[in-house]
């Protein structure tokens, strides 16, 4: 807690999951009297921060688009069957694309959820069951044709392209407020005249 | 089902005294479509016709530039009933400005569309095209397929109808494309196709009313060079409209699972209070 009692969720893993404590609400309509509100209150753990590593494989639907985990610092909690979500923030848009391009410019969506303790795959099916480890993100490009045509002027050019986001993490509050947990990290895409580079945070993977 | 109609275009006047905007580049009404997409936070579609070497840019980079005004005031429309004067407007500027190249908006189930009107029959003759390329009629197996798998599909049915290449792309990277189609937490498939020959445009209309999230399309056609014959992509992406953040700067945000009718319960983003 804060000096004030205010909590800092960059210091405590820990917090009373949002609501403040029962209050009367005076009911709106037609009949008199009081309905009580009251949010959950129970412990709800969050990580400090996680840690990504290649899988070392790549999407079966997708050939260049690389397959990730993350491992969560947990401390002493098991956060299995917690639910993860995503939140991008592009800080540099396609560097690829260029006036006249065929492909529109790229861009990641914010629409990846995970559970904890269960990695699956692109159909969704379970690969691996790590505890406080999240996975596959897979990131990367969908058209290979794409990904050639962009290739093919970076090995014209001898510069690379792509681009670059900050990827905030967050979880659910245990029924309460979900909360974004750790630092955001970076994810990069890019392409040079030797191939692809995808990093995720602290782990990168090329396809060549 | 496609219900097409097109436009007259009767917006001379208030063109001629509105204050406009010129947009300029190998695709100026892609580039309109885009930004009237982003502020209007509806479907607005754009295509090609198939290019003639005579139509790549000097640079060899995609096709000749062009210009468009439009005006000031369309980007700031929120009536929505204004929207097809608006965009008759634009057209009647584009069409005077460019005698090689005539354009028509038709509205859509999912929006609007700019489509090229069939080109002069002296070009038509030197390209061998008559027709756009989301006119022809193309037949898809019924088959159970991702959503991105379904477009894929539908461009492969056009390369094998046109004779050359329709490839079939999504702006978004990784599995986005697939979840916010099937509005599944996980790539889904979904079984979809065609009974009979439809038109390509009304095949892919039908496909994206199944979309949990709105898209839109972009046919780029990639005109012929010395080194490459000239190929066609179609691109699919969902709505990447504009609003402000909490500190009241402008962001361009993707428009999610508007479209959901039985969409799972996803984890709620936190709000901005939280945000470490």
């Amino acid at each position: 807690m804060g000096a004030q009692g205010q909590i800092y969720y960059d210091t405590n893993a820990y917090y009373f999951a949002p609501g403040p404590p029962a209050e009367r609400v005076p009911q709106q309509q037609t009949a008199s009297g009081y309905i009580s509100r009251r949010k959950s209150n129970r412990l709800c753990a969050f990580p400090t921060g996680e840690s990504s590593w290649a899988v070392g494989s790549w999407s079966s639907l997708y050939p260049y688009a690389a397959a990730f985990n993350a491992d969560l610092f947990a401390g002493l909690n098991n956060f299995n069957n917690r639910q993860i979500g995503e939140f991008n923030i592009e800080l540099q848009g396609d560097t690829c694309w260029y006036p006249g391009s065929p492909y529109s410019p790229m861009f990641v969506s914010s629409n990846g959820y995970w559970t904890v303790g269960t990695q699956r795959n692109d159909y969704g099916t379970p690969v691996s069951f790590f505890t406080n480890t999240y996975g596959h993100d897979y990131i990367g490009y969908t058209n290979t044709s794409a990904y050639y045509h962009y290739r093919s002027r970076m090995q014209s050019s001898g510069l690379q392209c792509g681009m670059t986001y900050q990827q905030n993490m967050y979880m659910d509050g245990c029924g309460g407020q979900s909360q974004y947990y750790g630092t955001p990290h970076g994810l990069q895409i890019y392409i040079n005249s030797f191939g692809l580079t995808v990093t995720r945070g602290n782990a990168s993977a090329n396809k060549y | 089902m496609w219900n097409a109609r097109c436009f007259l275009l009767l917006s001379f006047v208030a063109l001629s005294f509105a204050q406009t905007q010129r947009i300029t580049g190998p695709r100026p009404l892609g580039e309109l479509a885009d930004r009237l997409e982003a502020v209007w936070a509806r479907p607005i579609s754009y295509e090609e016709p198939v290019w003639m070497a005579s139509d790549l840019s000097t640079a060899g980079s995609g096709p000749r530039s062009r210009s468009v005004d439009v005006q000031v005031a369309a980007f700031q429309n929120r009536d929505r009933n204004q929207d097809v004067s608006y965009l008759g407007g634009v057209l009647v500027a584009f069409n005077r400005d460019n005698r090689d190249l005539q354009y028509q908006v038709i509205e859509t189930s999912l929006g609007f569309a700019f489509v090229p009107e069939k080109r002069p029959q002296s070009v038509v003759a030197l390209s061998g095209q008559s027709r756009t390329v989301l006119d022809e009629l193309v037949s898809v197996p019924i088959e159970t397929r991702t959503g991105f798998g379904h477009v894929v599909a539908i461009a492969e049915a056009l390369t094998a109808r046109l004779g050359f290449k329709v490839e079939a792309n999504t702006p978004i990277l990784g599995m986005g494309f697939d979840r916010l189609f099937s509005g599944t937490q996980f790539e889904s498939t979904v079984n979809w196709g065609t009974n009979s020959q439809v038109p390509a445009r009304e095949a892919l209309s039908d496909l994206l009313l199944m979309s949990a999230t709105s898209m839109s399309w972009r046919l780029n056609c990639q005109p012929p060079s010395n080194a490459d014959k000239a190929f066609c992509v179609l691109n699919v992406a969902p709505l990447r409209i504009e609003t402000l953040d909490q500190q009241g700067r402008a962001v361009k945000v993707t428009l999610e699972y508007d479209r959901c009718q039985r969409c799972p319960p996803l984890v709620p983003r936190p709000s901005q209070a939280t945000r470490r």
